[in-house]
């Protein structure tokens, strides 16, 4: 099975830091998520990060995992995180798994 | 070969030179670096790395002369490794030892000679780290002994390479073992067959993704006074780490089940198990379809209260016997990640004929593709099943499953009413 991995970018604007994730966001990538947003929060010190998902093509239980644990990241360095989700894949597996109010949006 | 210059233990020798595997093998820069040090310190234009075959002295690594190896009768490391000592020969054309070989005396004109045995942990000497001249010339003792450490570097990287083979051989000699005890462990995560359970026929299924790992599916089914505590989750992730989480979730729900609370009490309880929970290693959550099935009481058949919670699972579908399919059960956080999380119970009535199908999400996948969280194509294989009893339902969604590779494991249960 091919796994096509993630890509990322962010774009600060003011103190409002836009991380944008593309791809498969799954077992395979969760770690390279949280390993980047946490090297984010703790290098460039936003005040506020929005996680961009409307480019991710798939996203699993890791996956959510991995947003749940960008959740505590951005908690611990009091960071108010937003995420930015179309209504596909990502919104789907947050209403099904009954955590789409745990999070804010943007 | 001749027989003076042959070792005590040539057979042992040779198994041992076998053991390393180094013979024609491709040049390495440590070997090459080595020799070229040598030749440096010496100021002679030739040093090699020799190793002594049946036959012929083959050379890991040559430095200023181009051949590969020479024939084992005339070569000055054949006698070189007949001893433990520095062998050395300033003069070969004036030494009783070396006067008629032909390397001395024919057109390569070798006078001076050093070689130190390569020497193996085992006692066995496979060849030398040797310094060549074209001219007699004489050495200091500190010379020989430095030429002496770096044989030692020379059997050091040899040794070096062997362990790391291996490594590398018992690494995996190991893993398909790994993944044995994770398939064992999951074996004992599932029940081996399902209890009777009176007025009620019930099958499961467990289908296994395809990367080899072992996933966090889990169902079981707990007889109860009037009926039966029936569940199918999945703990979030892969691996043993999913596995030891789905036991937990497992012999926790079964124990919750035996004290008779709804299944919405259930799922608090399982969550605050499993938030409290300091087990080791990265957090991880669950998820869980929970439904209690309920008799009136006194009676072994008929219908049956169905109550139902669900936490971070899709809404679990009922076939009537009367045609219609329904969705039941309000969506509900995940278990084992926050405190406090909330849980609903949902109350049907399940008649004779009616069936309930409890799945994880990953037969959602299964049915409609990679990625793909349509609950459609599942609902069109279940519609025209009413009235079928569960074992049918159960083949009729093996039979939908789609084209393998899954990267995700499905866990169904169905259960009908009799």
């Amino acid at each position: 099975m091919s796994t096509p991995g993630l890509t990322t970018s962010s774009r600060s604007s003011g103190s409002e830091l836009r991380f944008s994730v593309a791809g498969e966001l799954d077992i395979a990538t969760e770690e390279e998520l949280t390993g980047a947003v946490g090297e984010v929060l703790a290098e460039r010190r936003p005040s506020r990060l929005v996680l961009d998902l409307a480019a991710l093509s798939f996203i699993d239980s890791s996956g959510l995992r991995a947003l749940l644990r960008c959740q505590q990241l951005a908690e611990q360095s009091e960071v108010e995180l937003l995420l930015a989700v179309g209504d596909g894949a990502v919104r789907r597996l947050l209403d099904i798994a009954g955590i789409a109010s745990w999070f804010s949006y943007a | 070969m001749v027989a003076e210059l042959t070792p005590t233990d040539e057979p042992g020798r040779l198994a041992a030179l076998r053991r390393y595997d180094i013979l024609d093998s491709p040049p390495d820069g440590a070997f090459d670096r080595i020799t070229a040090v040598a030749a440096r310190l010496f100021g002679a234009p030739i040093a090699i790395v020799s190793l002594v075959d049946t036959d012929r002295i083959w050379f890991k690594s040559h430095h200023g002369i181009d051949a590969e190896q020479v024939d084992r009768e005339p070569g000055l490391c054949a006698s070189a490794i007949l001893q433990d000592d520095p062998w050395v020969v300033t003069d070969a054309s004036t030494d009783p030892r070396t006067l008629a070989n032909p390397l001395v005396a024919g057109s390569l004109g070798l006078r001076f000679y050093a070689g130190v045995p390569l020497r193996t942990h085992d006692g066995f000497n496979l060849g030398t780290l040797c310094v060549i001249d074209h001219a007699p010339r004489q050495v200091s003792p500190s010379e020989v002994a430095i030429l002496g450490d770096l044989a030692s570097v020379v059997m050091d990287e040899i040794e070096l390479r062997l362990s790391a083979r291996h490594s590398i051989a018992l690494e995996s000699a190991l893993r398909p073992s790994a993944e044995e005890t994770a398939r064992v462990l999951q074996e004992g995560l599932l029940p081996s067959e399902l209890p009777e359970v009176a007025g009620l026929a019930i099958a499961a299924r467990y289908h296994v993704a395809d990367d080899g790992e072992v996933g966090g599916d889990f169902y079981d089914v707990v007889p109860t006074e009037n009926g039966c505590v029936a569940f199918v989750g999945d703990a979030c992730g892969k691996g043993i780490g999913a596995a030891t989480l789905t036991g937990r979730a497992r012999w926790a729900l079964r124990t919750l089940a035996l004290a008779g609370d709804t299944p919405a009490h259930m799922l608090d309880r399982l969550n605050c198990v499993l938030v409290g929970d300091e087990t080791r290693g990265p957090r991880r959550y669950c998820t869980v379809a929970l439904a209690s099935l309920q008799r009136h009481p006194g009676e072994t058949g008929g219908e049956v209260v169905a109550r139902l919670a669900l936490a971070g699972q899709p809404a679990p579908l009922v076939v009537r016997a009367a045609g219609v399919l329904e969705s039941v059960g309000r969506s509900s956080p995940i278990v084992g990640w926050r405190a406090g999380a909330c849980y609903d119970d949902v109350e049907l009535t399940l008649r004779p004929g009616d069936v309930l199908v409890l799945y994880t999400d990953g037969l959602v996948e299964a049915i409609a593709g990679h990625g793909s969280g349509d609950d459609a194509p599942l609902r069109a294989v279940l519609r025209p099943l009413a009235g079928e009893p569960p074992e049918v339902v159960a083949a009729r969604l093996d039979a939908a499953l789609g084209v393998r590779p899954w990267s995700d494991d499905a866990a169904y249960l169905v259960v009908g009413v009799r």
